[in-house]
């Protein structure tokens, strides 16, 4: 009896592990529980003037930053698993102390909407605010608290989605 | 790699979003740390699913900025004033507390006269908050830190005496230097951990526009206020020796001119109409009992018979300085 249920036991393990293998056949990094990779780097983007005059744009990683200075988010979703992904909507708030750049927000084959509270999302044209004595005007860049892309296709299987917006700190 | 991941397409349609951007006043305080993450949904097969991207964070530098704006950009002075006060404003505009130290200067190029800073304390808080200077301020000591919260804000006065002798319109500036203390540097340097930010946290400090010091000037401008009082004062004589309004009698006016106040009268003169039923007695203009002629063009004193008979004095550039000035001149009655 005591055999018996050993092998049992292999047998369910053996189970679980060919599940997973069947799920994520990639060597990739896979988040738990799910099919995409989500990442987001912060950077701020600089202008380097080479030796020779020529001038170039570089982006460095966002550590530190000093008011009034704009922070470029990029997002990135990958699809590691062997089915396409499809209804890819990203979210990403405008955070705390810092003012959305109109016009900033990019993302290829995105629909790109924003929202001043989270909840409804409009094209920018769009956009609206209730001021406090209740009438309504067009939302300006510094009332946008979240920029949403919304993917018109669908993400292949090892591809990607990157998709940027800017803020500059207050 | 598809299209997707290629390429950066920027949306269409958002050129619709009003530009107008928050003012971006120095606002976020020194050592915040902002993070950021996204949030994804998307459907593979029949189930949806969500992810959430990691978390990034940045930390807001200290950024050292100071401006020093005169208040009173212009005060009028009189020769001679003691401690009269510029009102100065000192402004941390950086996003975290910094110190500073106070330099007052008086001897500067560009005016007329050197205001000369007042003893033994020249520059004063505005303690009481009046918002001038007053008994209830206290005096700087120099070298003094003043320490400022970011966007805080103090009231200073520098105080100077003003020399004599001084002309009207005359200028002399004066000014304030807040200096930044624990590192100097120009605009755009940075201080490796020369800053404090919230909660303590030592964060690098970035030089603002204003550098390591602000520096904020005004004047004292000699104010033009003087004024010109004429008494006049008559002594009779008559041709019996004695003191009655008779004919042939001589009446001997004479005008004592004060000036009073600050400043200088430029091309000050005295007329004085000959008086009815008498007749101006030659030779007797007199300036500061000085005689003049009656003929016009040789000197100060002429007498002129068109439009009516009158006396004019020329008395030229007066001020307080001049003293009193003494016109006399007769007549005789007919």
């Amino acid at each position: 009896m005591k055999h018996k249920k050993t092998l049992i036991a292999i047998s369910v393990l053996l189970a679980q592990l060919l599940g997973n293998a069947h799920a994520d056949t990639t060597s990739a990094p896979k988040p738990k529980g799910g099919c995409i990779e989500l990442t987001t780097i912060a950077e701020q983007e600089k202008t380097v003037t080479a030796a020779d005059g020529t001038v170039a744009k570089q982006y460095v990683p966002a550590a530190r930053i000093v008011p009034g200075s704009e922070v470029v988010w990029t997002t990135t979703a990958r699809n590691l698993c062997k089915k396409p992904a499809e209804k890819l909507v990203i979210d990403q708030p405008v955070p705390k102390h810092m003012v959305f750049v109109a016009d900033s927000a990019i993302g290829g084959g995105t629909q790109i909407t924003l929202s001043t509270d989270g909840h409804d999302f409009k094209a920018p044209k769009d956009l609206t605010v209730r001021s406090a004595d209740g009438t309504t005007r067009q939302a300006g860049a510094a009332d946008v608290r979240v920029v949403r892309w919304v993917l018109s296709g669908a993400l292949a299987p090892q591809d990607s989605l990157s998709v940027r917006y800017r803020a500059a700190v207050q | 790699m598809t299209a997707l991941s290629r390429t950066w397409l920027i949306a269409h349609g958002l050129a619709a979003l009003a530009t107008t951007r928050q003012s971006l006043a120095t606002g976020t305080a020194a050592g915040t740390d902002i993070q950021n993450s996204a949030q994804l949904t998307y459907t593979l097969g029949a189930s949806t699913a969500s992810a959430t991207s990691n978390t990034t964070s940045t930390t807001v530098l200290q950024i050292l900025d100071v401006v020093a704006a005169v208040q009173t950009p212009s005060v009028a002075v009189a020769p001679g004033d003691l401690k009269k006060p510029l009102k100065f404003l000192i402004t941390n505009t950086g996003n975290g507390a910094d110190t500073f130290v106070l330099t007052p200067l008086s001897i500067l190029p560009g005016d007329n006269f050197d205001p000369l800073l007042a003893t033994p304390a020249n520059i004063y808080f505005d303690t009481d908050n009046s918002g001038d200077y007053s008994p209830g301020d206290t005096a700087y000591v120099t070298g003094a830190d003043v320490n400022l919260a970011a966007d805080a804000a103090i009231t200073v006065f520098v105080l100077n005496d003003i020399p004599t002798p001084l002309n009207s319109g005359d200028e002399g500036r004066s000014q304030i230097t807040a200096v930044r203390k624990g590192g100097s540097g120009a605009p755009g340097q940075t201080i490796v951990g020369g800053g404090i930010g919230v909660g303590g946290i030592i964060v690098d400090a970035v030089f603002g526009s204003s550098g390591d010091q602000a520096v904020g000037a005004g004047k004292y401008v000699v104010a033009n206020n003087i004024t010109l009082t004429a008494v006049k004062t008559q002594t009779l004589v008559d041709t019996l020796g004695g003191a009655r309004a008779i004919p042939a009698a001589t009446i001997t006016y004479s005008i004592a001119i004060t000036p009073s106040g600050t400043g200088t009268a430029t091309a000050a003169a005295f007329t004085d109409a000959i008086p009815p039923n008498t007749t101006f007695k030659p030779g007797s203009i007199k300036l500061n009992t000085v005689s003049l002629t009656d003929a016009t063009g040789d000197d100060a004193g002429d007498y002129l018979t068109i439009p009516s008979p009158q006396i004019s004095v020329a008395l030229g550039t007066l001020t307080l300085a001049s003293g009193v000035q003494t016109v006399e001149f007769a007549v005789t009655i007919n």
